[in-house]
């Protein structure tokens, strides 16, 4: 999933001056969060005995209006389309797919379940068919019931124009050569692997098992679209609501007025609650008004919630009034940062292990903003990550975040190493942090060439085999919470093409390549995850990266939220038993 | 009206003015007890270099000095009222009305963005309750009279459509349209061309046959106050230094200071710049007046060690030997020795020929 | 004056195709790769690469893109074929590349608030820096003119975001004397629009008052001491009367041209104001189209600013021959 794109030009005078006015506090900053084992589990409901309605939320009341603020508007709500994590996480309000995630406020394991479907998935041939029967009771906001045909119509949109802004894995699983089209340009045609024998039931087939897909119909491309009320682009505004939540009134870019839709049955529903009687989304705001206003918490503005971090600028503000601390959110997020090493030119492993050894932490989280919206990172799997291992192979000199430069420049004794050619995107942030990284690895004696590449043209230089870059700094979200959603994209062997490459250390180690390729067939995934966090460690033994930090969700809501935590899948607020209190 | 007025008084006098204004480097003492004055149908000449002080004399009249900024003392007295007795409302309804005043660049003085028949009507209106059309008609009638040609066209058109001699006419039309008693005219012919000044003080002359009206004409030329002043008054430094008909100050001129005005313009005969005499050195500053004679440091004639010229303030005084009446001078020098030395040495060059 | 209108309109045409050839050709040949932003960092195989780069039509050669957008731009146009089709009527300014809604839908939104800004802003800045500088040079060396040019210097070097920013904390967060800034369309509420465009206004306004009042005062200056104004006092005109039409009408004249240019500037997005207030104007739609690569938007935006601009051009330039009769002539 993609973090949203955003006009920068004020954000970043104001951070400039935040920064130098915060030079004073980063001499106390010993005190990183822990990286919690915020997801350590995984259950899927394969067999779909999770009860509806959805479990009630302590101390909820109904009624009342939600202000949920954004800077900008979604990019996208046609379902098909949607990818970029608020969109994610929000559109729960109202799309809904064949399955869901529950996730736990107190931090106990994320459930994936059934949401239109009455299970997960069912498969009885290790993943190469799968079969889903949906509830009863399920209709859309007109009334009409939802039918297997509108989920695979859905899908064949995903497929069209109006899909290519979402994810692809769907798609790229049951139609591998590219061939169909949707609806629209290849009118007629079946949607490959698609099947839909009765009203109830659509069938998956695929020519190799996909023990991932209970994940893959868990995104909105496997939200079900009425066939006669599909408006092309205008869907993107007038869309019809599956979920507990209608539009009401959305003026782009201005705000989306939801209300509650009279449709939706609480009974077919196991995830959501349906408390608040209207959403407000406000997109004409930016970072420091929404923090200004959560702040404040007046009028509307105490039912309201921010979609971004508080700025980096008001943090130490919020900090320091305990009222405002207990509004707050703090929580592990799917992002992480990488420098990866480019082990078909940086072959020798332990010229590796010294780059790793030789990384400033500390530094560099400093220079980034600070222990509030990023800790330090160990791993390449993200805290939340289903079976994510806490471990560090490459610790500090005397447990400290400093690195330890001269474990670095043992491991390089007699060797010479030559200049490293450093890959970034060229945008203001990575100038002055991608500085900061480069002094810290240059203690250990190492010599770089920086080399700022256009943001646009980042992926596709550096997702080129021939690049002749060393050292690449990048970063990975996970799109589904399962190990093989980040080991298996950015560490296959096997998945290495000529352009367009994830695997951006080329990595390629025929033990470990093995390995995920045999953890990812395992069918029944919460069996598997646990396994992800010792292979990451693994990984991290021939270091074909070096992880520079976790990202954090900082976050705040008004004196009358109740029922919300932060969710680790989204980085945002989890809105699912969210209410008003009266 | 005021009760000391008689007719047989003169309509403006001008009595012991001084007019003084603060600056950053000192008081500058524009006019120094300046006495004059102008009866209906009569035309007074004032002359003098560039800041000799007669345009301030002139404003301080009509009332268009900075009143915050300057000090006016003596007496102004317009048909017998004393104008510097006035607030400014009632100055300003005298001024367009009583007393009216035309300047030098007309291009300038008329504004860019009105029309000419659009500015003289509100010249006529402000002093008079009458209709639009009815100042219109008026104002086209002026402009007639001021010997503009297709007035009715020429009412609708801008300052810089008409053409210099064109637009002092119709800047003497707006200062006439309400038959002032006194009319100050600045530099009026300056900014035009010789053959078009002439016309401009024929109908000068022309009006005030008709209107019977008061004329100060401020110059620094010579030939214009012979041309059309009855009397001229010399002014040097903010003070007068001589007084008299236009033929006694013309023919019979008595102080250094005139004749070397008069010196200083060629004549249309003989070598030009062999003839002239130009007066050496500038104009002194206002601020530090020179002691004694103003005009001594510049004095060919100056009676120095021992003065009086650099000690003492010469007063205006009449002749004594001649036979001039009214013809008042202030100057050290004995008047049989201005009489020879006028005569030997002024009488042949410049215009004094 | 026909002529002149006729060749400054000619003029501004041909200065209009050249903008659009530029603004083309310089995000055509530049780095960007619109396709690889949409694509993201994941999954962008080169078929998906290559098929949305397909479907944004960016693999046509770019003189028939060119081509193909301007006639969008006169006599509408369909874009991509098939049942996925657009129809785009005229004035087509494409559809954007993310949602694919028309450019001339999304500037539909963006301009009510630039024009809201920027005029209510021109109001303020022309009423009280107008004013105050005339004021101050017909009270020249009292204490009003000194107040006046100590606001003028104090304002002029200030930053809307500074300013913008501080004012916002003071006025609606501290104090809540002002009600939050933001866009409320006045076809909903005209005391809404008002309230929430108060402080931008105030913002902006302040910020140009302080250079028109400069300006106005040396204007004023100048006028008070030209021959005419005496004239008009010889006349015995009343001096409110002098100062209020002989010297205003003289003095704004200038102003004039280089408000209309300023508003024509302005016109085109007020970036930084509408970046500081959140308010999804034109600058700020140009500005994240710019981040997200969007070509139709950007080039909408562009185009439109610049015909803005240029029209303003003409507009002062035909207005000055209006109001200046000495231009009229010539």
């Amino acid at each position: 999933m993609r973090h949203p794109v955003r006009a920068l030009i004020i954000s970043a005078l104001v951070v400039g001056l935040a920064a130098t006015g915060c030079d004073k506090n980063t001499g106390t900053t010993g005190t990183g969060n822990e990286p919690e084992k915020a997801q350590s589990d995984i259950v899927v409901d394969y067999k779909g005995e999770t009860p509806t309605p959805a479990a009630p939320v302590e101390g909820a009341t109904p009624g009342g209006k939600l202000t949920i603020m954004q800077e900008g508007d979604f990019e996208h709500l046609s379902p098909q389309q949607i990818y970029v994590s608020n969109a994610l996480a929000y559109a729960n309000l109202f799309h809904r797919q064949l399955t869901g995630y529950i996730e736990d406020a107190k931090g106990g394991p994320l459930k994936l379940v059934g949401d239109l479907a009455t299970n997960a998935g069912e498969t009885t041939d290790e993943g190469k068919t799968w079969k889903y029967t949906l509830r009863d009771g399920v209709k859309f906001e007109d009334g009409t019931p939802i039918t297997s045909k509108d989920v695979a119509y859905g899908i064949a949109i995903a497929f069209s124009t109006y899909g290519v802004q979402g994810p692809q894995y769907l798609q790229a699983a049951l139609d591998p050569q590219g061939t169909y089209k949707g609806p629209f340009d290849s009118k007629g045609a079946e949607i490959p692997g698609v099947t839909t024998p009765d009203d109830k039931t659509i069938v998956f087939t695929f020519d190799r098992p996909h023990a991932e897909l209970p994940y893959l119909v868990s995104y909105p491309t496997a939200t079900p679209i009425q066939e006669s009320k599909f408006t092309k682009e205008k869907y993107e505004t007038a869309f019809q609501s599956t979920g507990p939540y209608k539009i009401k009134e959305y003026k782009r870019d201005a705000y989306l007025d939801l209300e509650k839709n009279t449709n939706w049955d609480p009974k077919s529903d196991p995830i959501r609650n349906q408390y608040v009687d209207t959403v407000h989304f406000e997109f004409t705001v930016d970072g420091e008004s929404e923090t200004n206003r959560i702040i404040a918490s007046q009028g509307d503005d105490a039912a309201a919630i921010m979609t971004g971090n508080v700025v980096p600028q008001k943090i130490a503000e919020v900090k320091a009034d305990p009222e405002i601390m207990k509004r707050t959110l703090s929580a592990a997020t799917p992002f992480v940062r990488y420098l990866y090493i480019n082990t078909q030119r940086v072959t020798d492993v332990s010229v590796r292990q010294a780059l790793n050894y030789a990384f400033d932490r500390d530094a560099y989280i400093k220079a980034i903003g600070g222990y509030d919206i990023a800790e330090p990172a160990s791993t390449t799997l993200a805290p939340v990550v289903p079976g994510y291992k806490k471990f560090d192979e490459y610790p500090g000199a005397g447990g400290g975040t400093n690195g330890d430069v001269a474990k670095a420049q043992e491991l390089i004794k007699g060797k010479t190493v030559p200049k490293l050619k450093f890959c970034f995107g060229n945008t203001p942030v990575n100038q002055t942090v991608m500085a900061v990284v480069q002094t810290g690895l240059a203690r250990a004696g190492f010599t770089f060439s920086s080399a700022p590449i256009d943001p646009a043209a980042f992926y596709t230089t550096v997702g080129d085999k021939t690049t002749d870059c060393d050292l690449i700094a990048g970063g990975w979200a996970q799109d589904f919470p399962d190990g093989d959603a980040t080991l298996g994209v950015l560490f296959d062997g096997t998945k290495i093409v000529d352009k367009g490459n994830n695997n951006l250390g080329y990595f390629n180690d025929p033990a470990i390549t093995a390995k995920i390729g045999e953890l990812r067939t395992l069918a029944d995934r919460s069996a598997a995850a646990a396994q992800y966090g010792d292979l990451d460690q693994q990984i991290m033994k021939a270091a074909p990266v070096i992880p520079l930090r976790y990202d954090r969700f900082f976050s705040m809501h008004g004196t009358k939220v109740g029922g919300t935590f932060a969710s680790p899948l989204w980085a945002q607020f989890n809105i699912t038993g969210i209410y008003v209190k009266s | 009206m005021a009760p000391q007025t008689t007719t047989t008084d003169p309509y403006l006098q001008v009595k012991d003015l001084r007019v003084s204004f603060p600056t950053e480097d000192g008081v500058v003492r524009a006019v120094d007890g300046v006495s004059f004055s102008v009866a209906r149908g009569r035309t007074l000449g004032i002359v003098g270099e560039s800041g000799s002080g007669k345009s301030v004399t002139s404003l301080s009249i009509m009332g268009l000095h900075n009143r915050k900024r300057t000090k006016v003392e003596g007496q102004i007295l317009l048909g017998g009222e004393d104008l510097l007795a006035l607030n400014d409302e009632q100055v300003r309804r005298r001024r367009g009305r009583d007393m009216a005043m035309i300047f030098q660049d007309p291009l300038s003085a008329l504004h860019p963005f009105y029309t000419v028949g659009h500015q003289i009507v509100e010249a006529y209106r402000v002093h008079h309750k009458v209709s639009k059309a009815q100042a219109k008609k008026r104002a086209i009638e002026i402009l007639d009279r001021v010997g503009i040609p297709k007035p009715d066209k020429r009412f609708d058109q801008y300052a810089h459509e008409f053409s210099g001699g064109m637009r002092q006419r119709a800047m003497i039309a707006m200062s006439l349209i309400n038959d002032p008693d006194l009319l100050i005219a600045d530099e009026p012919t300056t900014a035009l061309d010789v053959t078009v000044q002439a016309q401009i003080l024929d109908l000068l002359e022309d009006l005030q046959r008709e209107f019977n009206s008061a004329i100060i004409i401020i110059t620094h030329d010579l030939g214009v106050v012979s041309q059309v002043a009855d009397e001229v008054l010399v002014m040097y430094a903010g003070r007068v230094a001589e007084f008299g008909t236009a033929e006694q100050v013309l023919r019979g001129p008595q102080h250094p200071y005139t004749w070397g005005l008069l010196s200083s313009v060629p004549s249309l005969h003989g070598n030009a710049e062999e003839d002239l005499l130009p007066i050496k050195g500038n104009p002194p500053s206002l601020i530090n007046v020179p002691p004694g004679c103003p005009f001594n440091p510049r004095c060919r004639y100056a009676m120095l060690d021992p003065g009086p010229c650099d000690t003492e303030v010469p007063q205006l005084l009449p002749l004594a030997l001649s036979n001039e009446p009214g013809h008042t001078v202030a100057c050290h020098l004995p008047e049989r020795q201005r009489k020879e030395t006028y005569e030997n040495d002024i009488a042949s060059v410049g215009v004094a020929r | 004056m026909l002529r002149f209108a006729v060749r400054r309109v000619l003029l501004a045409v041909l200065t209009l195709f050249a903008i659009s050839v530029a603004a083309f050709s310089l995000f055509f040949l530049g780095p960007a790769d619109p396709a690889a932003t949409m694509c993201g960092s994941k999954l962008c195989d080169p078929a998906t690469h290559a098929r949305i780069t397909h479907d944004l039509g960016l693999d046509q050669p770019a003189i028939n893109q060119y081509a193909a957008y301007m006639r969008g731009v006169f006599v509408g146009r369909t874009i991509g074929s098939g049942e996925t089709a657009i129809d785009c009527p005229a004035p087509c300014l494409g559809v954007s590349f993310r949602t694919r809604e028309p450019v001339t839908q999304i500037l539909a939104r963006a301009f009510p608030v630039t024009i809201s800004i920027v005029l209510g802003a021109a109001v303020v800045y022309l009423v009280v820096g107008v004013g105050l500088g005339m004021l101050s040079a017909i009270r020249r060396g009292s204490f009003i003119d000194r107040t006046a040019v100590g606001f003028s210097l104090s304002f002029a070097s200030m930053q809307i975001y500074f300013l913008g920013l501080l004012l916002a904390y003071l006025l609606v967060w501290k104090t809540g004397l002002l009600p939050r800034p933001q866009y409320i369309s006045p076809t909903e509420s005209i005391t809404g629009w008002m309230g929430g465009m108060l402080l931008p206004w105030i913002t902006l306004g302040l910020i140009n008052s302080a250079i028109y009042a400069r300006l106005a005062r040396a204007q004023m200056l100048e006028t008070l001491s030209e021959d005419f104004i005496r004239t008009a006092r010889a006349k015995g005109l009343p001096i409110k009367r002098v100062y209020l039409k002989h010297a205003f009408r003289a003095a704004v004249t200038p102003l004039v041209t280089i408000a209309g240019l300023d508003l024509g500037t302005q016109l085109g997005g007020v970036v930084i104001t509408e970046t500081t207030f959140t308010m999804q104007g034109a600058g700020r739609t140009a500005v994240l189209a710019v981040f997200q690569q969007n070509l139709p938007i950007i080039m909408a935006t562009v185009l439109l600013a610049a015909v803005i601009i240029v029209m303003m051009n003409v507009i002062v330039d035909m207005l000055y021959a209006v109001i200046d009769p000495r231009v009229r002539l010539s």
